[in-house]
């Protein structure tokens, strides 16, 4: 409540928009403000509760989600603008080749979840990093880092072989699409953001401008995402997806699709997965490893960060690759 | 038509959010969403989209107008609608809408079963009675009286107490589940209500997969919904 006092306070103050008489600004301002006047008539009307339970996932999402992004956004500013040429080049393999794999396993030292590793994969693109190298840290970092192998560990108990399963066909997913990269790389258009230009600003104001910068581009699609995901949740009932556990190629590919459409944490994922016990091993692990690599909030999220067109031949590719390398490594380890 | 998002509307996007965030913190709100560990990252994470929205705007007060062409794409106005839907709706704790949807679960078997404390009735949350329940080897539920909260969610032929679980956030949810036998008509939905009872076996031929584990009430009272009304 304060917040909306504070900012349509300043709204007032700023010159920007003083041309028309009613900006955005002040209508965004009105809005918020009719909504907090309005609230306790509007709970009595939306008193329902499939909505109560959609609204309430909607926004869990969201909150749980923010705290990584704007970690995430952090970082990736700290590499557009505060890391140095010398570093960075010393740190980053000269051949592309060679970045793929340093880039998939140093997802492993990045605790984060996938909303982070958008923006921090743009910011590394941004900075020269090889695309292919960036978009295999993008893949490996929420899939394989440690939280998310502890979790798969408590989550599967006396069955380590999981855990295994789930690094070595995450990894795969990266490093594969980080060659593929490089091969089609080329006919893949890729358009990142710009940044705010340097207008000779301090040095901590374009830090935190191009975090904010960045925050703003993802965190729309993040919503958007959240909204699907919520609705799937609240929508399809859990015993449509558990109907199909039976037959096993069928079981893989709804487990991948329920992945893809319901875009929960790569942190948590292991429990959901586990509470799907009609489901064979291979369909938990195709549920585990196209989760993190794609799902509807990071694909969104993508087209927002590198374009719709990259986003619409990025994520299709992504899903095809965990599924046939989930299978694969279930196959021989499961 | 979408209107692209200008410079001040995007300090007034971000400082609502981070305003929003710092609501559901202070408020204790954060528990219907997150788990609670969750409260100092969301506090930092608040604080800052509050804060530095408006330093920005104050530091490039003087460059405001060169700034317009650099927008930032029509979906950012999405960024109102969970502020906007928390309002609205007020998102309450999950309920018996999840429990009735997902049917119940069992949480997977904790090891070793320590053995039951001596109290009468003894306290259990949903978690531990189940697992007992399900997986206890000696029995050590049978004739005891046991103590269980949670809200009322409905089913068929009767009603159950209900607790939601989660093990990253709300979208992760999912109930366990204690069928109630008890006389009289069945509470409303999402009244939260105190049983005391005892273990009704299920029949040893059951599968115990689709087993519902269910007490005899004795006594069922009413009581106020808890601060964290999730169970982990």
């Amino acid at each position: 409540m304060d917040g909306t006092e504070t900012s349509s306070g300043r709204s007032t103050a700023a010159p920007a928009t003083r041309r028309r008489l009613l900006g955005q600004t002040e209508l965004v301002a009105i809005i918020l403000m009719g909504t907090l006047l309005s609230q306790r008539w509007l709970i009595d009307l939306l008193d329902f509760r499939p909505l109560q339970a959609w609204s309430t996932m909607f926004v869990a999402i969201v909150v749980q989600a923010l705290p990584f992004l704007v970690g995430g956004v952090l970082l990736a500013s700290f590499i557009s603008v505060l890391l140095s040429e010398r570093v960075l080049a010393a740190v980053v393999p000269k051949r592309s080749g060679l970045a793929v794999p340093v880039a998939g396993l140093s997802g492993m030292a990045l605790p984060g979840c996938e909303c982070a590793s958008v923006p921090i994969s743009g910011s590394l693109i941004r900075r020269g990093v090889p695309p292919a190298a960036a978009l295999t840290f993008l893949l490996s970092a929420p899939a394989i880092n440690p939280i998310v192998l502890v979790s798969t560990a408590v989550a599967f108990p006396g069955q380590p072989e999981m855990v295994l399963a789930r690094f070595v066909a995450s990894l795969s997913v990266a490093l594969v699409m980080g060659w593929l990269w490089l091969t089609l790389g080329g006919k893949v258009p890729m358009r990142l953001p710009k940044l705010p230009p340097d207008a000779g600003q301090p040095k901590l104001v374009r830090f935190l401008g191009s975090a904010q910068h960045d925050f703003l581009h993802a965190g729309g699609f993040l919503v958007l995402g959240a909204m699907i995901a919520a609705s799937i949740n609240v929508l399809v009932p859990r015993q449509v997806v558990d109907s199909v556990a039976e037959s096993f190629w069928l079981g893989i590919l709804v487990m991948a699709l329920f992945a893809f459409l319901i875009a929960i944490c790569s942190e948590a994922d292991a429990f959901v997965a586990a509470s799907m016990s009609s489901f064979s091993p291979t369909a938990q692990l195709a549920f585990m490893v196209v989760g993190p690599a794609i799902d509807v909030k990071l694909a969104a999220m993508q087209s927002g960060t590198f374009g719709r067109a990259f986003a619409v031949r990025f994520a299709p590719l992504t899903f095809a690759v965990a599924v046939i390398s989930a299978v694969l490594v279930g196959w021989w380890l499961l | 038509m979408v209107v692209a998002v200008n410079r001040t509307t995007q300090t007034l996007v971000v400082t609502v959010i981070g305003a929003f965030v710092l609501k559901i913190c202070l408020e204790g709100a954060h528990v219907r969403f997150v788990k609670d560990w969750m409260f100092w990252p969301l506090l930092v994470c608040g604080t800052f989209l509050l804060v530095v929205p408006l330093l920005l705007a104050w530091a490039q007060r003087r460059n405001q107008e060169e700034h317009h062409q650099h927008g930032v794409p029509a979906a950012t106005w999405l960024m109102l609608a969970p502020v906007a839907v928390a309002f609205a709706i007020s998102p309450p704790a999950l309920g018996s809408y999840v429990a009735e949807r997902s049917g119940g679960q069992t949480p997977q078997a904790s090891g070793v079963m320590a053995p039951l404390l001596d109290e009468d009735p003894l306290p259990l949350t949903l978690g531990m009675f189940l697992s007992y329940a399900d997986y206890d080897p000696d029995r050590s539920l049978a004739d005891r009286r046991v103590l269980l909260e949670g809200f009322v969610s409905h089913r068929e032929d009767g009603w159950s107490v209900s607790r939601i679980t989660m093990s990253c956030c709300a979208a992760d949810a999912y109930a366990l589940t204690v069928q109630v036998h008890a006389d009289g008509p069945r509470p409303a939905r999402d009244t939260w209500v105190q049983v005391i009872g005892t273990w009704v076996e299920p029949d040893p031929a059951q599968d115990p997969l689709t087993v519902v584990q269910a007490v005899r009430a004795e006594r069922v009272s009413e009581i106020a919904e808890p601060p964290q009304p999730y169970e982990y």
